[in-house]
Formats: C-alpha cells, structure tokens, sequence
C-alpha cells in the first residue's frame, strides 16, 4: 500500500539547469514520454524522484508491521494464508521500490538506516493502531483502497522505472483491496458483534484515510514541479473527492455510520457524532464531509502519533538484529563480475 | 498496544546506530517466462548475495506475484549496451554466447531478443544491432554474456501448484458478489462492479 502524496519538490535555485535541456526534458513529460534513469534530467527532478520512490519503499515496510503482527491470530486458515501473502506483497513492493531509489543514486543500506534514525519518513497513516481484526479489515479495504486509486495515476507517471513499478505493484494492491472488501462484508453480514467491531474499527480509520491523500493542495500545484514534471498526475484533493465519492455510498450501503471522532494518545475513539455534514451534493455529484482535523495529521507527521516511535523501535529492533546477517552474507558474496 | 512481548519491548532509542553501513547486496536483474515456448520479459530486479540466493529469492517474490514457467537471472553489472549506464567493453576473450535484450520505447519492459556469439560485449553488441529488426529505432539494447545469465531448472516448479486464489484478486470475485447482493439490488451491484479496479476505480 502507500503514496507518496506528501513529498515536495526543493527546487536550488543556486543549481542553474541547461535552460535548452530543461526545454528539451519538459517537451519529453509533455508528450507523454517516459523518462528513463540515464536520461537527463534536471537535478531537482532526480532529486525528487528519488525521495518520492525511498519515501514510497520506506512505507510499504512499515506498513507490514501493524498487518504483520495479526498474522497468528486470523480467524481462518484461509485469511491467514492470505494475510501472510499480503504482507510478503508489501514487503516485496518495498523492495523493488528501493531498488528504484538505488538506482536514481543512494544505498539501500542508507536507506534503511536513515529511515530508522529519523531522517527520512514514511507514510503517516501507518503511525495509527490496529486493535482488532476489524482494522485489519478496514486497512485492507480503505487504505489498500486509497493507495490502488493514488497508484493507478502515478502509473501515469514520466517516470519509467518508477511507473512500471507502479503497474506491477497494482496487480498486487487489487488482491488486498478485494480480500478487504470481503472481509469486511464479511463482519457486517455477521453478528451484532462483528459488526460493532468492524463499526468501531472504521470510525478509526475513516479520517486517516481521508488524509492518506495528503494535505490541500496549493492553489497552483499543476504549475509546481510535481505535476507540471509529472511526477504525479492528480492533486492531492482530487484524488480525496474521489476516494469519498466512491466509498461513502459503499460504506452507507453496508451499514456502517460516518463519524466525527477525538482520540486520545493511543488513537483511540474516546468519543464520537454523526458526521452531519455527510451528503451527496447533487449539483456537484461529490459528496460532502467534515474535513479532517489537519493539525492532528501535522501532529503526527512530526513524530507524534500514537504509534510513530513504536513502528521505528520495531523497525530498528530488526535491522539491528539482522546486522551480523548482512555482514555474513556481504563478506562472503560472491560472482560480481569484473565492471562489465 | 503490540500483541507481542518482542514488540512491546523492543526499545525506543534515539542516538545514532552504533555500527556502520554494510553495503548493498549485488543487483540481479530477473526476467520470467509465462508460458513454454514465449519469450522471457523483464520482472524487476532482486538484491542478494550471490546467484544461488538470488534465485530463491528472485522464485519467492516474481514467481508469486505473477504465474510462470522459468526464471533467468543476471548481475545488472553483467548488462552492456546502448546507454551510458551499461558501457561495453572491449577487452577480448574466447568467443562465446550473448543474450540480447531489447526495449521497443522508453517505458517499455525489455524482452529477450536472440543471441550472438563475440569475443567481447563491444561486438556482441554491433552483431545485435545488425541482426536486430529495426534496431535503430528501438530505444535500448541489452547484451548479457551468456556466462553470467542463471536459471531455474527445466520443469522446476515455480508458480506453485496448489489452490492459491486467496491471494489473487479474482479469487474473491464470487464471494463478494454473494455478500453484496445479499445487501444490495443486483442491479446496484452491477452498477458497483463496472467501476472496479479500473485503474482507479
Ligand atoms: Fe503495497
Ligand atoms: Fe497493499
């Protein structure tokens, strides 16, 4: 799963670019061609590129972690086959997307070990908890959900490693999504249990998704780098509207009930109202919601969800444990061929 | 809340780590074949350590996510080419087999594209460009020596033979249709499903 959706651009206005070149490059995005990693490119769009696919890579880890952890105990023998595939998946997405990321000039080690210290982040939604098998439902269906529809229009990307990356990926990201929406009809076609549980979980995870697609955007974003370059291709709003558009009227359908939430420390609901602002405007065919609480998700991309230094123990935790691993492995590689 | 004692105690530090980078792995490129007899289409690539690892892994992450019959794989430092990234070289040895690999446009995935014999990547390369259709207008060349490419064993089995729709997305096609029309007017949920997965829905 995952997106990119809050990564900028820095543009050094002290690396002055070829402005023939620049032209030249522009005129490739423009009509559609793809980029690929020995062409030229402005230093700002390497650099971009290259912080947009670690940030991507370093999300799809972490996000293996909160599924990770509910792999013991799926509720049948066919969810946990599919869990453990799922998980391997994001894993597996992490690693062709460092491989991205290698290539546009940084280690993976590096990588890794800047995610660990801090340096570089990950997406903020996977900074929230999954307390009950009705989350693992509701990450699977909304946020799998969010990331094929944010996947599928950088798919669409200049940037031909990353956007063939994004193609196979998506194959994968349809499986979750699918098996999500399963489950999830799965408990709301159950018991009054199940259905509370899987009610309570999406009270959790509604407002995270709706900020999985990032911030507003700035009013000239299709004039910034990232869009005019193509690095994504719809803004950040966009993608929202039609994220709600598609899944309100789903969830309402199955029963479930949009509110307006406060959580304590841990992410969890300590009191909620109906969202009376929910409602198919008509004129506009988009439907209506209480905005999210924005300065919560600042809040958390600086560090302090309720779960950001418990992902980063974990993550630490292994990486350091799988230190003597890597230095067997490394000092005993072998078949590098002489430089070709 | 972690659900085990290993997460619950893995320690919150926040100084530096105390041992230094190790490196990558080396970066195999990996091709697949989806059915006997088609030609073998770039996957992706896979860090390991070495070949006999690399295949392991290459099985585990391409042969899962997509069916097929066999696997080659190379070092990417084994690729020469047209582009600046894989220079040829020109230093001779015995003659002996390249395996071509060509990309249409830019975006593209490179598919294999014959063979030919050289004694050094610099010529294989000026052979694949005479033997090669329309090789001026392709976008980029590959010639891998032969020597470097590994591969699964004939009638090694790969894509596993047991029921694996659970992860596949088609494997909850008709479960989820049951479900939703139980819920909702067949009709709605036709109007529901026209969207799905289309790109982005
Ligand atoms: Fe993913
Ligand atoms: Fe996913």
């Amino acid at each position: 799963m995952s997106g990119s959706a809050n990564v900028g651009v820095h543009v050094d206005h002290n690396i002055q670019e070829d402005p023939e070149k620049l032209a030249e490059f522009q005129a490739k995005v423009d009509d559609g061609v793809l980029i690929e990693v020995d062409d030229w490119m402005p230093c700002a769009y390497r650099n971009g590129m290259l912080r947009m696919a670690e940030h991507h890579a370093n999300s799809e880890i972490i996000g293996a972690l909160p599924e990770g952890e509910w792999i013991t105990r799926a509720p049948s023998l066919r969810r946990k086959l599919a869990l453990t595939a799922k998980v391997q998946d994001e894993v597996g997405h992490g690693q062709m997307l460092y491989r991205v990321s290698q290539d546009l000039g940084k280690t993976r080690d590096d990588m890794l070990r800047d995610l660990i210290t801090g340096k570089t982040k990950y997406h903020n939604v996977f900074n929230y908890p999954a307390p009950t098998w009705g989350d693992i439902a509701m990450i699977q269906w909304l946020i799998d959900g969010a990331a094929i529809m944010n996947q599928g229009t950088l798919a669409d990307g200049a940037y031909g490693p990353y956007v063939r990356t994004m193609r196979r990926i998506n194959m994968e990201e349809a499986f979750h999504y699918k098996s999500g929406e399963d489950m999830v009809l799965t408990l709301m076609s159950g018991t009054q249990k199940q259905k509370d549980m899987c009610q309570d979980a999406f009270d959790r995870w509604w407002y995270p998704s709706l900020m999985f697609f990032g911030p507003h955007d700035k009013p000239n974003c299709e004039q910034l780098p990232p869009m005019r370059w193509r690095m994504k291709t719809v803004s950040n709003d966009d993608l929202r509207t039609r994220f709600v558009n598609r899944f309100a009227p789903a969830a309402l359908a199955l029963g479930l009930k949009f509110h307006v939430v406060e959580k304590n420390e841990q992410g969890l609901v300590t009191s909620k109202r109906p969202d009376d602002k929910l409602r198919l405007n008509e004129d506009t065919g988009n439907w209506e919601y209480t905005e999210p609480d924005w300065e919560e998700f600042f809040r958390v991309i600086r560090g302090h969800g309720p779960c950001n230094a418990q992902r980063l123990a974990l993550r630490r935790m292994s990486y350091e444990q799988g230190h003597w691993v890597r230095k067997a492995i490394l000092e005993g590689s072998t078949l590098v061929p002489p430089a070709a | 809340m972690p659900l085990s004692k290993i997460r619950a105690n893995a320690p919150e530090k926040s100084e530096d780590l105390d041992f230094k980078p190790t490196g990558d792995l080396v970066a195999f490129v990996t091709f697949t074949q989806r059915k006997e007899g088609t030609k073998y289409v770039i996957a992706g690539s896979i860090d390991a350590p070495d070949k006999t690892m690399a295949i392991i892994y290459a099985k585990e992450h391409y042969g899962q996510d997509q069916e097929c019959v066999s696997l080659w794989l190379f070092p990417k430092k084994a690729i020469a080419g047209t582009h600046a990234d894989h220079p040829t070289s020109n230093e001779e040895g015995p003659v002996r087999g390249f395996t071509i690999f060509s990309q249409k446009q830019s975006g593209d995935l490179h598919i294999e594209a014959g063979s030919v014999e050289a004694c050094h990547s610099e010529e294989a390369l000026a052979k694949a460009k005479t033997q090669l259709e329309n090789a001026a207008n392709l976008h980029s060349i590959w010639v891998v020596d032969a020597e470097y490419i590994s591969s699964t064993e004939e009638g090694e089995m790969i894509w596993r033979n047991t029921d694996q729709t659970y992860r596949l997305a088609r494997g909850y096609s008709k479960a989820v249709r049951t479900k939703w029309e139980a819920i909702r007017a067949a009709r709605e949920v036709d109007e529901y499903q026209a969207e799905d997965l289309k790109e982005s829905f």
